[in-house]
């Protein structure tokens, strides 16, 4: 097959979407309209088959029960329906939280608007590679913490946490374990009862499901979660979520999760030598490169560089045809340079000087060596006719 | 074109959903083909799917006569009322404020200002009664206002009945107040001109999937210059009102929905009180040989489509599931995802003889609908209350 342009490679913004998933959604926005609150009649009875369906899908990809899992508009919502919802729902317990300095926006806001509440919030620090010391966590615990929350694959660099042994802290000392799951589901098994999970938020466009859709598995045994809703409405979702479910979406939801448990292994090698051939060819070609986040607790798609005296924005415009980006993408309008980066204790010329590439399961070989040419290309054309603009940008 | 209704049944539950447009489905899979990115992301991909949620934003707010930047999407219509009142008795937290809804408002209404009076020691709550028509008391409402009144949330159509609420004269006495009025529109897009300035609405919501469009995605339209709060914290997304990846094909399949059903309206009425003539004039017809019949909700005052009846000795659920078994979708009362059938807060707010209170089923017709179904749905209606009356009185 030829090479397609541009070349797609920010997975962790979005995945496109598998057509697999498509099929499967297409007869929702045809013959099966119905709402699924609708208990009455049989279009009512197909829509929720189709979503009771979707339900046992993804809870069989991370172990959970039906019952423990509760649709929504994706993992921004997610995460603040489990933050703040177990916040409210435990206040006279205690006031402080745990969570990372590398959490997605979605997390670290939730976590802001409680601190305007009156709670008060513990921001765990990271190692170089962007891993959380479990003994930092351990050492935060205080007899008011109800809640820690520390994702389960970064967005950014990618470094993967170690999920079972904070679960283990958290569960001897009687603390709810929320993790963003969202980077990580496509790519790396997890299973809530082994890793001690209590809340796990998924969306469904990181996984090559539609956008707008996404889950919250919420743990109904061995602790029983209770939560304050964070919107109020009909009794749908157990009373937790309101509003007629998305079902096209949903039934996408189910589907990506199917063709995740069924392809995902394999698929994480195939894309991790993808990535790893990448990398070497950018350290082989150039100078002046850093691979962020640690190698060894990484996403197989993800490759995080900084290109010392390049700005990440110069080489976005000259490199047209690979779609990558220098961070996460609904920060981009804020402008701020990453606070992940911060956290590694990057400078911020670093941090403004580093690219993201996210392959996925679509991703060819013939992609990969395209984008390395190319960025290879980019960089040393950037180095060299730019050379006063970089040092001044360098000092 | 009417489609040919699907199952061979005859749906009869347009307030609770819709039949997807085959129109609107279709454009909602080009923008899913041709905009895989992520409208956050700056490459070539991020930036079409932006401009394409920004064309479907602004043929949204085109279609009511508002400003693009007027538009926030959400998760549904629920989230979007709940956004309204939250968002505005939430601003300036802390300050008393007080609320004022109708009895009969949706739950997403009603619950959310219930929970906002019961968890926030600022904030108190007036419920106003409605009477026997069906419409709320304009003057309970001028009595309820005080000094911090800060919003008032009145739908401009009931679900259950289809009652049109007078929203402009509500308006109208709390004028020069300082007084905020948020607009449920769910209900009466499609069947009423939805006019911001005309009703005197801040702020308007509207959800897809009751005219066509898809479900899982809704709009709150705010005048310019209100300030919200949001609820869902994270990406800058919205304008910094509502975070969270958005769900573009939904925004697309959104915006068709209103410029279809705000244009066709008139002919949709049209056709809608041709089908509910029919639907009466069939009923009527047959009804010496059978139970008395009421409507509940003023004739005069609602629009048309929306039914809510009962049969005088005939119990709610065995004219739903006789007639589900009769292959006729009909309702009793809003979409209840419990399963069991709740008694109407609508109906018991109208202070109904019993029978009306506890009988009453809502048929509600949509534009597939055609005569011959409206005339099969009423004589098998009729025949299946005549057969309960008897088979009660002889029971
Ligand atoms: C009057 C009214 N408001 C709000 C809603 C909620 O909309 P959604 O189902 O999209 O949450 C509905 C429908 O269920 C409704 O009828
Ligand atoms: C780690 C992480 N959490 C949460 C989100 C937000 O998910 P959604 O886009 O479904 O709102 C994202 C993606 O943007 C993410 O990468």
């Amino acid at each position: 097959m030829g090479l397609q342009l541009p070349v797609y490679m920010d997975a962790h913004a979005t995945t496109p979407c598998d057509p697999a998933v498509i099929d499967a959604m297409l007869p929702t926005l045809g013959r099966m309209f119905g709402n699924a609150a609708s208990s009455h009649h049989a279009f009512g009875w197909e829509a929720e088959a189709l979503v009771e369906q979707a339900r046992e899908l993804l809870a069989g990809l991370i172990g959970a029960t039906p019952s423990e899992i509760i649709f929504t508009s994706g993992a921004t919502e997610s995460d603040n329906l489990a933050i703040k919802g177990v916040a409210h729902a435990y206040r006279r317990k205690g006031r402080h939280l745990i969570t990372s300095q590398i959490e997605h926006h979605a997390v670290l806001h939730s976590f802001q608007a409680l601190e305007r509440e009156g709670f008060e919030v513990t921001y765990l620090p990271v190692d170089r590679s962007g891993r959380v010391d479990p003994e930092d966590l351990r050492r935060a615990i205080r007899n008011e913490t109800i809640l820690v929350s520390v994702m389960a694959a970064n967005n950014e660099i990618g470094v993967i946490q170690p999920l079972a042994e904070i679960g283990a802290i958290c569960a001897e000392n009687g603390i709810f374990f929320h993790t963003d799951a969202v980077q990580a589901l496509a790519h790396v098994k997890i299973d809530v009862n082994t890793s001690a999970v209590d809340l796990l938020s998924v969306s469904a466009h990181k996984m090559y499901g539609p956008k707008g859709v996404g889950a919250l598995y919420i743990r109904r045994r061995n602790p029983r979660v209770r939560l304050e809703p964070l919107l109020s409405g009909g009794g749908h979702e157990r009373g937790l979520r309101p509003g007629t479910l998305n079902v096209t979406g949903i039934v996408g939801l189910g589907k990506a999760a199917e063709l995740v448990v069924a392809a995902r292994d394999e698929e994480s090698r195939r894309i991790a030598r993808l990535r790893d051939r990448l990398q070497q060819r950018l350290l082989d070609q150039l100078d002046g490169v850093r691979v962020n986040g640690g190698e060894d607790h990484r996403l197989p798609n993800n490759l995080h560089v900084t290109f010392q005296g390049v700005r990440a924005e110069w080489m976005l415009k000259a490199m047209r045809n690979v779609a990558v980006s220098s961070g996460a993408a609904c920060a981009s309008a804020s402008n701020e340079p990453s606070h992940v980066l911060r956290a590694l204790g990057a400078t911020p010329e670093d941090a403004e000087s580093s690219l993201r590439f996210g392959l996925h399961r679509f991703t060819t070989e013939q992609e990969v060596d395209f984008a390395a040419d190319l960025t290879v290309k980019t960089v040393q054309w950037l180095r060299q006719n730019t050379p006063d603009a970089n040092l001044e940008y360098c000092k | 074109m009417p489609a040919p209704p699907p199952h061979g049944l005859i749906y009869l539950d347009h307030s609770a959903t819709t039949p997807i447009d085959p129109e609107i489905a279709a454009r909602m899979r080009d923008a899913d083909d041709r905009f895989p990115g992520n409208p956050s992301s700056i490459h070539a991909a991020g930036r079409a799917a932006r401009l394409c949620l920004e064309e479907a934003r602004s043929a949204l707010a085109g279609s009511l006569g508002m400003p693009a930047e007027s538009v926030i999407f959400t998760g549904s219509g629920s989230e979007a009322n709940n956004l309204a009142i939250a968002g505005t008795l939430l601003e300036h937290a802390g300050r008393p404020a007080h609320l004022i809804v109708s009895a009969i408002e949706h739950h997403s209404v009603l619950h959310c200002a219930r929970a906002l009076a019961a968890r926030h020691d600022g904030v108190t709550l007036t419920e106003i009664a409605c009477g026997a028509d069906g419409r709320i008391d304009l003057d309970a409402i001028a009595d309820a206002i005080r000094p911090a009144t800060r919003l008032i949330s009145l739908m401009l159509v009931n679900n259950e009945t289809g009652v049109i609420q007078p929203v402009a004269e509500a308006a109208h006495r709390a004028r020069d107040r300082g007084i905020r009025l948020h607009v449920d529109a769910v209900q009466a897009l499609g069947r009423l001109p939805l006019d911001l300035p005309a009703l005197g609405a801040d702020l308007l919501t509207l959800a897809a999937h009751k005219a066509r469009g898809p479900r899982g995605v809704g709009a709150l339209l705010v005048r310019p210059g209100c300030g919200l709060a949001p609820l869902i914290h994270g990406g800058t997304q919205e304008n910094y009102r509502r975070a969270g990846t958005e769900n573009l094909a939904g925004a697309v399949g959104m915006a068709e929905a209103v410029r279809r059903a705000v244009a066709a309206t008139d002919a949709h009425r049209r056709h809608l009180a041709r089908l509910e003539r029919i639907f009466l004039d069939t009923l009527t017809g047959q009804a010496a040989a059978g139970p008395r019949f009421e409507l509940n909700g003023c004739a005069t005052a609602k629009v048309p489509g929306i039914l809510n009846l009962a049969f005088e000795g005939v119990r709610q659920d065995d004219l739903v599931v006789g007639m589900d078994l009769a292959g006729v979708a009909i309702s009793a009362g809003s979409a209840c995802s419990s399963g069991v059938i709740e008694p109407s807060h609508v109906l018991a707010a109208m202070n109904l003889p019993p029978w009306r209170r506890d009988g009453g089923v809502r048929i509600s017709f949509g534009s597939t609908n055609t005569e011959q179904e409206a005339r099969q749905a009423a004589a098998r209606l009729a025949e299946l209350a005549r057969r309960l009356a008897t088979s009660t009185a002889h029971g």
